[in-house]
């Protein structure tokens, strides 16, 4: 008897204690209330969804002020227009009152949003969404494994992310506003520029690092279990080598948020004392600021200390945003091509090296500390070095196309447009490893087009591929695909429209923190200010291009075309063999591995996918033992 | 299908779900102290001042040591226990265990509090010396600014929250502000009405500050995208500037009639008002005008600023030379005990340490025990005594020669702000490792009747928990302590 | 796999039952060397002149580290642990002493302003 077998027996008791009926549902042992089912689950596919959601909310948010600074940028000194300032009209009107009196976008106020929107965006969207909504609701089903091996930290996990997403959006009701030093949090900067407040618990500041205390925390625990799970749940037969790319990914961005967020959360609590405590860890001697003078501190510490604590995690966290995109498009491409995933073994090899080397890249976003030349030619070339296992993902991602059938469901569709977005932002980045050019690029809009390829076009785009890939499995609904279309084409123009002129305006020497788009410097700038107002119609029409997929999600829960069997896009992983939607418990059986996880049009197989659950036929075996191995 | 491997490990890994769980939790821990210890390194080979040396007392961080290594042997006796089923002996050792906690946590606030009540100036040509300000009461200021003459009070109502109010109600005994101890604070408003001075009148005049301006926020803002309409049009943007210049003057006129003006300035009523304030609230002051951090403005005349201290302690470390530092200014008697104190340190370190005495003039030990004059040890008890406890040898330090004053805080040097930070870091873990095993040994005994090997996994769980908190303050104990 | 969840003195197909007396016995040994580590520290740091006070402070370090040895392979059982555990450690320490070193040598090595020297 198998020890999952002898648990199920031991506890049955405990079910009927509890006088229930086990007839009218076989796979729901529990009925809990809708507390425990909706909000406090402890469930990891209701876990998965709540993440989800709350990223895509967060995602709408992050892009709302986006939309407030690009106004700023094309249209300095106007007032905000009527589509954009209900925008502000959120915040209440205290938070207009304070920092938009007279309707235009101050200084202040986009650097508030300047700071917030890449906080949100990176922190609270993409992560969340990226790694934890998909690690949870498809990992464990993927292994077939029956829940996370902690279910109720990973209900912990949720709710810390919450409180700190409650604690980021109310920094922007306070007296001093939300954070106002960029999303990098650089002091000194971030430790004067609200010091002069008597409530030093209360400001922007202080809450945006309580926040990310609370949310390390979170992506620690959601790590631990993710690992767990992965090392001690996976089903018999289904051994390392047979896991799918999409679980890979996941358990090595699981390290990576393991390893690195530690130094983060110091460099956090060392600025919370800079802040709480009137510390100096990163305040040098005889620090003057306008306002005060010399600053009344001891002085002594470093300012450099706090980028390297951040960049320690900030650079694997690049990673972490990246790999969930290559992960989903993993899955999704050998699914509508009909053919394995090209190249495997070496996607899995590649992945781990990506991610032992992004541990020891993090200086070359500091190159302008005045490194010198050992230490910069040490990242330098480890920046390039980390290229070649990322080439290798995209590449062995693009061979997986050639000669197969392609089918293009919306999903594919928007994996397969990730594949060049990507290639833009990761080839645009190469430059930018060599410190001589980074000298001239840095911090202008060449770096903001460069990393926006990779996270908007790019990952937000698997993202996407994802949710329409899983939502028949979450809801056992299909998503519409007229819909779909119409969010997919619009998208992919306005993108382009939005990122491609930055590089033209970074190289011309647009610094990004530009609220005006540049009008201080219009004598040397004025050639390119035209792409100011083209890069915000791209933004405005990225935003309406969204409104078919909120009405496509919303709709199909209720209207979307009912999926016929658990596996409709006839693929092979495991978690399309679990009942749709999956009951509590995820399987009604335990789920056996006979396979590897792509073994589409298998020679001598009756159909042209064979799932990982399903035994290895004699002729399949016979046929295949013809053919010379290829992966 | 419930979850496998709670209790017994998976055949291929040999791990059960908890004990992987820890592990990498432990390396997430390795990495969080790592990413510590790692900017101790950082901050102490960048530091700009003398790294202090052999400071902090040895013995309470030795008896500390101590208790986490006794409390170490006991929590891994205690899951020995139970893998032999010893239910008596397990008890008995997480007792203990426990117990440990709670005396390190004791001795860790002891050490803080003492800490904290230490004080440390350091003038603006690098002499320190630490002590203890006299304590504020009636008679003495302490190292309160003592701001006078105060006629009237400047509010500013979108920042200030006027702290001081409550430190006036909170402060029993001492008395940091002249003012009228008990009854209220009257003062006239601008517009002629008076007004008690309170929190809650002041957060009722925010809101209706807030709502007017906001009310003109929103006349202006449409005036604006009315002018953004006839961009070009210069007519037209003349009269729409001339609307707007009603607006606003309607508005002042509106908002000075109900005292809303941002800026409020309040008159005392009666007789003008003496402050007694903590530096660490103003943000600036001068000859005629103190702004708090709030951005709140007194007007009336700075008493003195000075700081009554008596010190126990002369460090000349940072000073380049000792013979003309600012301090003999103020304790010229203990000059030359100071320069005698020092050669002669200088004599016995080169004796003591013959080897390296090559590297005397830049050896931390050398200088601590010679540019570090320590009354109590250095002088005749009877002087020191003196010096320490009797008010009348107190000496008055003027804020115009201080580069920076604190108590022993975080904010004292980058030194004692990591130092905090690991050791509060440490201690918290001590506090949720207590917290936990107290947990098990609360919940133990059904859990022992029904699985033991449960409770087994439970207790070396929390147990590989203990021993990291345990060797992270062996690292710590001689990096701060000894070295 | 055998189950033993309703078997109180269950055992565990890798982890024996012990000899109660004998692992006492170790660990009060372990914690005597360990008290006898701290003080040899306090005196290392105290007393012992060895020419020059970073070779004091790394002696300090180095029986600090051989007394966090003593605990991690006795009290934490990393003597006999699963691959697995050594691995995830093996990596951790390589990042934190990446982190440590790369730190250290950024400090170490800013540009020389030989161009711009006064």
């Amino acid at each position: 008897m198998s020890p999952a077998m002898a648990a199920t027996a031991e506890h049955s008791h405990t079910h009927d204690a509890h006088g229930h009926d086990h007839g009218h549902d076989h796979h729901d042992h529990h009925d809990p209330g809708f507390l425990k089912k909706y909000v406090f689950s402890t469930d990891h596919k209701m876990i998965g969804v709540q993440y989800g959601v709350s990223g895509l909310v967060f995602l709408a948010f992050g892009f709302m002020l986006m939309l407030v600074m690009r106004w700023s940028i094309a249209h300095p000194g106007e007032p905000l227009p009527a589509g954009l300032s209900w925008i502000l009209q959120l915040f209440g009107d205290d938070f207009v009152t304070r920092w938009a009196p007279d309707g235009k976008v101050s200084g202040s106020l986009y650097n508030m949003f300047g700071a917030m929107h890449g906080t949100i965006m990176v922190f609270f969207g993409v992560v969340p969404l990226g790694f934890a909504a998909f690690v949870n609701f498809v990992m464990p089903l993927q292994i077939g494994a029956p829940d996370m091996a902690f279910p109720r930290l990973n209900m912990w996990s949720y709710w810390l992310f919450f409180i700190s997403g409650v604690f980021m959006m109310a920094s922007f009701l306070l007296p001093t506003g939300a954070a106002q030093a960029g999303w990098t949090n650089y002091s000194p900067l971030a430790a004067v520029i609200q010091r002069n407040t008597d409530a030093r618990f209360w400001t922007g500041q202080t809450q945006w690092l309580f926040a990310m205390v609370f949310n390390i925390s979170a992506s620690l625990l959601g790590s631990v279990n993710v690992l767990t799970t992965v090392i001690n749940l996976r089903a018999k037969g289904l051994t390392w080598m047979r896991l799918p790319f999409f679980t890979w990914a996941m358990f090595v961005i699981a390290f990576l948020l393991l390893l690195a967020f530690p130094p983060l959360e110091v460099a956090a609590l060392m600025q919370l004392s800079d802040q709480v405590f009137q510390s100096s860890f990163f305040l040098p001697t005889g620090l003057w600021t306008s306002e005060a003078g010399i600053l009344n501190v001891s002085g002594g510490g470093h300012p450099v200390l706090f980028q390297h604590l951040f960049w320690f995690l900030a650079h694997p966290e690049v990673y972490v945003l990246l790999l969930p995109g290559i992960a989903i498009v993993a899955e999704i491409i050998p699914c509508n091509t009909r053919k394995p995933l090209w190249g495997y073994k070496s996607m899995v090899y590649a992945v781990l090296t990506l991610a032992f080397l992004s541990f020891i890249v993090w200086a070359h976003h500091m190159y302008l500390t005045g490194m010198g030349t050992v230490v910069a030619t040490f990242f330098q070339f480890t920046t390039v070095m980390i290229s070649v296992p990322s080439v290798i993902l995209l590449t062995c991602l693009m061979i997986s196309l050639w000669g197969g059938s392609i089918r293009f469901p919306v999903p594919m569709l928007f994996a397969t447009a990730f594949l060049p977005m990507f290639g833009i932002g990761g080839l645009t980045g190469l430059p930018l490893a060599f410190s001589f050019i980074d000298l001239y690029l840095h911090d202008t809009y060449y770096v903001i087009a460069h990393f926006h390829y990779i996270v908007a076009p790019g990952v937000i785009f698997a993202l996407f591929a994802g949710i329409y890939h899983w939502y028949p499995k979450v809801t056992g609904r299909m998503m519409g695909t007229v819909l779909g279309h119409l969010h997919f084409w619009p998208s992919l123009i306005m993108m382009n429209v939005l990122f491609a002129p930055m590089f033209i305006q970074g190289m011309a020497g647009f610094h990004r923190r530009w609220y005006d788009g540049g009008k201080v410097f219009e004598i040397t700038a004025h050639k390119y200010f035209y792409l100011n107002e083209i890069i915000s119609w791209g933004a405005w029409g990225l935003g309406l291009a969204q409104i078919p997929f909120i009405i496509n999600f919303f709709l199909s829960i209720k209207a979307g075309k009912k999926v016929t069997s658990d596996n409709p896009w006839n693929a092979t992983t495991l978690e399309w063999s679990a009942p749709t939607p999956p009951p509590h418990g995820n399987f009604l059986t335990e789920p056996v591995v006979y396979r590897g996880p792509y073994e589409y049009s298998v020679p001598g197989a009756l159909k042209d996918y064979s799932p990982q659950w399903e035994p290895v036929t004699e002729l399949e075996a016979a046929e295949t033992a013809k053919v010379p191995a290829s992966h | 299908m419930e979850i496998p491997y709670t209790v017994n490990a998976r055949p291929d890994t040999g791990l059960y779900n908890a004990k992987v769980g820890i592990w990498l939790f432990l390396a997430s821990e390795v990495m969080l102290f790592g990413g510590l210890f790692s900017s101790y390194v950082f901050l102490r080979i960048g530091a700009d001042f003398p790294w202090p040396f052999h400071e902090l007392k040895v013995k309470p961080g030795f008896i500390n040591t101590l208790v986490l290594i006794a409390s170490s042997v006991s929590v891994v006796a205690a899951w020995a226990a139970v893998k032999a089923r010893r239910y008596g002996w397990f008890q008995f050792n997480m007792i203990f265990t426990l117990c440990c906690a709670l005396g390190f946590m004791g001795i860790k606030g002891y050490e803080y509090f003492h800490k904290f009540q230490h004080y440390s100036f350091e003038f603006t040509d690098g002499s320190v010396i630490n002590g203890h300000p006299i304590h504020a009461d009636e008679k003495n200021h302490g190292d309160r600014i003592v701001f006078g003459e105060v006629k009237s009070i400047v509010i500013d109502l979108r920042n200030s929250n006027l702290e001081f109010l409550e430190q006036r109600r909170e402060k029993k005994g001492e008395l940091p502000y002249a003012m009228p101890a008990s009854g209220d604070l009257k003062f006239k408003s601008p517009s002629g009405k008076e007004v008690v001075l309170s929190k809650g009148w002041l957060k009722a005049q925010k809101r209706k500050w807030l709502d007017a301006a906001g009310e003109l926020s929103r006349t202006v803002t449409a005036y604006e995208i009315e002018k953004a309409a006839n961009k070009g049009n210069d007519e037209a943007l003349a009269a729409i500037n001339a609307k707007l210049d009603e607006a606003n003057k309607v508005a002042i006129e509106k908002a000075k009639a109900e005292d809303l003006t941002q800026s409020l300035k309040l008159d005392v009523v009666g007789e003008p008002l003496l402050f007694l304030v903590k530096e660490s609230n103003v943000a600036k002051y001068g000859q005629a005008e103190l702004s708090f951090k709030d951005s709140t403005v007194l007007q009336g005349k700075l008493e003195t600023d000075a700081i009554e201290f008596n010190a126990d302690l002369i460090d000349l470390r940072k000073n380049k030379d000792a013979e003309k530092a600012l301090v003999w200014k103020y304790y010229p008697d203990l000059k030359d005990d100071f320069l005698r104190h020092r050669d002669e340190k200088s004599e016995e370190f080169k004796k003591k340490y013959p080897k390296r005495a090559g590297t005397a003039d830049a050896d931390p030990d050398n200088l601590r025990e010679s540019l570090r004059f320590e009354f109590e040890v250095a002088l005749p008890e009877e002087h020191a005594h003196k010096l320490l406890h009797d008010h009348s040898m107190a000496v008055s330090l003027p804020r115009s020669e201080k580069r920076f004053y604190s108590n022993f805080t975080p904010a004292l040097s980058p030194y004692y702000a990591i130092y905090f930070l690991m050791t509060g870091l440490h201690g918290l873990h001590v506090i949720g490792g207590a917290i936990v095993l107290g947990w098990f040994l609360i919940t133990g005994k059904k859990m022992y009747r029904e699985n033991p090997e449960h409770l087994a996994n439970r207790v070396e769980v929390g147990g590989l928990f203990w021993h990291f908190v345990d060797l992270v303050w062996i690292f710590l104990f001689p990096l701060y302590y000894l070295m | 796999m055998d189950s033993s969840h309703d078997n109180p003195t269950g055992h565990d197909s890798h982890d024996h039952p012990i000899d109660f007396a004998k692992a006492i016995r170790t660990y009060l040994m372990v914690g005597g060397a360990l008290v006898f580590g701290t003080i040899i520290t306090v005196f290392v740091a105290y007393k012992v002149d060895l020419g020059d006070i970073h070779l004091n402070i790394a002696l300090g370090l180095l029986i600090a580290t051989v007394k966090v040895s003593l605990v991690a392979l006795i009290f934490m059982h990393l003597n006999h642990e699963r691959g697995l555990i050594y691995k995830t450690l093996l990596f951790t320490m390589i990042f934190f002493a990446a982190m440590m070193f790369l730190f250290c040598l950024a400090y170490l090595d800013p540009i020389k302003d030989s161009f711009f020297k006064p």
